[in-house]
């Protein structure tokens, strides 16, 4: 554990206060959009959440990028050969990478509560509730229809988050000069088609299945067992060589 | 170290802190109930449900109060549940004759550019009637108007074709003749008009007449294939055959037919003011009927349990107890809270009646004995800002069968 922290303190830490960055920015730019919707708060009622997603989706992919400039800057500074030379478990690299990339993540994943309950808390006037504000205001509007409605959907939206992670990391690593990179890029390929087909075949008409927090977070737990193993392959076996 | 310790604890607990604060404010807190014995006692045994939910959104909020206490659960349903119920639909066809159309002759004036234009069939053996379903018709009766019932053709001016066609449809209009209950017509009937029977793959069905409508009116069975995967995928059914199974008495106007504990029941009204509830079962055997000068409604404002049935009609609340037919009043409306709120359900249990009404806060509890108001209860759900343009809560409360 100690080992995992002293590393990601000499791999992570340049990276921190970027993040923090973009989490005020994509905060600031989903509370703004929030805010133009509650003027109009027929809009809320209407499945209108094009643009709130596509703020998220920005910030996400902005973070991907700050994690992969991050690490390729770290291995071309000749990081991973230091790594191979430290007597730590390599493992703890790489769980320590997926544990910042998760940390960044889950920050990022807040940015969708902090921004309605900010609202709820500022601008309670335009609501007509007058009592139950938050129950009442998040069951009608549909920019929260997504938004776990019990513990175990709260499970499965960490495990989500958690797959996101490691499709994080895994881009990370596909983006230096390892061994095996190759590999790696058609691993993560063949996992994005194994879900697309499965989420085609679940959600076809034909089958009827409803949209479950559970369904996907048995994709993620498939992505991240196979992204896992293939990580690992890929960066431990290289001292070997 | 010590910047990523804290960047690891603050990103989890903060995004753990929102799923539990927001999973903790899910459901409303404030929701009080008058919980005295008088309650317990009115309400043993009963349980009340309230759903809350707007129409397209994805997710139920459900609160059940049973016994004085109040449960709470959220479900998550898929679009595609809430499709099923139209799975056969029928339409309303009429048909002129040759001789009635040359009668009535060419339209005239048809200038308004793509406008339809709506003209009345003056009094004549106007047309006949045909039901179809899947492109399968079934001819039932032909319909005459008079002063006070009807017949309306649109047409519809279409610029661009040469030849002057102009398609015809013809509409029913409002009635006024001696049926009482009756509101508008539509050309695609009621779901009502449709009922599916104990086995899924077979429906009944009964065509509303009134007292222009001429000739035998009859219950349909329709049988259906069995279900197919890429029919239902188009909420869709084949049927196989429509068959006549029961002839219904002449001189009758057929007002609805609705499905009473796994029977039929006909509604009916003659010229001479009676009213006729007939009740058939699934094999198409008269069970029981009722011929009384009372009226009985069905409609939106009708609730059943349990072969009751509750209608207010005349200033009254009746009942109708199909397995003895027998048609009795429960109360007039003063015994009931009427003002300013909508009925949700009346339900029967062992000699009282309980009415549930809704205003936009409040639901409330009502239970009557002997013609007697019992008890009155308030639960109240929501308290809301009186604002012209607010978005009031949508939920439907009743009491679970």
């Amino acid at each position: 554990m100690k080992n995992m922290l002293k590393l990601m303190n000499m791999t992570c830490r340049s990276a921190i206060s970027q993040i923090i960055l973009l989490f005020l920015c994509v905060l600031l730019a989903e509370g703004t959009w929030l805010f133009l919707q509650l003027k109009n708060i027929e809009l809320l009622y209407y499945h209108d959440m094009g643009i709130n997603i596509m703020i998220i989706l920005i910030g996400f992919i902005l973070l991907l990028w700050i994690q992969v400039k991050r690490f390729t800057h770290f291995a071309k500074s000749g990081g991973l050969t230091r790594i191979q030379v430290l007597p730590v478990s390599k493992r703890s690299f790489i769980f320590g990478e997926v544990l910042f990339n998760y940390a960044s993540v889950l920050l990022l994943a807040s940015v969708p509560f902090l921004v309605w309950f900010m609202m709820i808390a500022l601008q309670p006037f335009h609501f007509p509730f007058m009592n139950n504000l938050y129950a009442y205001a998040t069951l009608l509007i549909s920019i929260t229809d997504w938004m776990p409605i019990n513990a175990i959907e709260c499970g499965c939206l960490l495990l989500i988050l958690l797959g996101i992670a490691y499709i994080m990391v895994a881009f990370s690593f596909t983006a230096i000069d390892l061994d095996r990179r190759i590999s790696l890029i058609m691993v993560l390929l063949i996992t994005f088609v194994i879900i697309l087909f499965l989420n085609m075949i679940l959600f076809s008409s034909s089958l009827m299945l409803p949209y479950r927090y559970e369904i996907f977070a048995g994709e993620a737990l498939l992505l991240i067992l196979l992204l896992h193993r293939k990580l690992e392959h890929a960066f431990v076996r290289r001292k070997s060589i | 170290m010590k910047k990523i310790i804290l960047y690891l604890t603050t990103s989890t607990v903060l995004l753990l802190t929102c799923l539990g604060y927001h999973v903790n404010q899910l459901f409303p807190k404030d929701i009080p109930f008058d919980n005295s014995d008088k309650a317990r006692s009115a309400l043993a045994g009963m349980t009340i449900e309230t759903t809350f939910g707007m129409q397209d959104s994805g997710r139920t909020l459900y609160l059940d109060l049973k016994d004085g206490e109040i449960t709470q659960r959220y479900t998550r349903q898929s679009t595609q549940e809430k499709q099923k119920d139209y799975e056969i639909s029928m339409e309303r066809i009429f048909e002129m004759d040759e001789q009635t159309k040359k009668a009535i002759g060419k339209p005239k004036n048809l200038s308004e550019e793509g406008h339809e234009i709506k003209r009345v069939i003056p009094q004549a053996d106007a047309a006949y009637v045909f039901y179809s379903s899947n492109n399968i018709k079934i001819p039932t009766q032909h319909v005459k108007s008079n002063e006070h019932y009807q017949l309306q053709e649109t047409l519809y001016d279409i610029k661009e074709q040469t030849d002057d066609t102009s398609y015809i449809t013809l509409e029913q209009l409002d009635t006024d003749v001696n049926e009482r209950g009756v509101q508008k017509y539509t050309d695609v009937l009621p779901t009502e008009s449709l009922i599916r029977g104990k086995d899924e793959n077979v429906y009944y069905f009964m065509p509303q007449t009134n007292t222009q409508f001429h000739g035998a009116n009859h219950i349909y069975k329709i049988s259906c294939e069995s279900q197919d995967k890429a029919l239902i995928q188009e909420n869709k059914v084949k049927i196989k055959e429509i068959t006549p199974m029961v002839t219904l008495p002449a001189k009758r106007s057929y007002f609805i037919m609705e499905k009473v504990a796994d029977r039929l029941l006909v509604i009916a009204y003659d010229t001479k003011g009676n009213t006729y509830a007939m009740l058939y079962d699934e094999k198409g055997n008269l069970q029981k009927e009722l011929k009384t000068q009372q009226k009985i409604l069905f409609d939106e404002f009708t609730w059943q349990n349990d072969g009751y049935i509750h209608y207010f009609a005349d200033g009254k609340l009746y009942r109708l107890d199909t397995n003895t037919m027998k048609l009795s009043c429960v109360c007039p409306y003063d015994t009931i809270k009427l003002d300013n709120v909508s009925v949700d359900d009346v339900y029967y249990r062992d000699g009282k009646t309980y009415v549930l009404t809704q205003d936009a806060s409040c639901i409330y509890i009502q239970v009557i004995e002997h013609e007697q108001n019992v008890y009155q209860g308030k639960w109240q759900l929501g308290d809301y800002r009186e604002d012209e343009d607010a978005y009031y809560m949508f939920y439907q409360a009743r009491i679970r069968r």
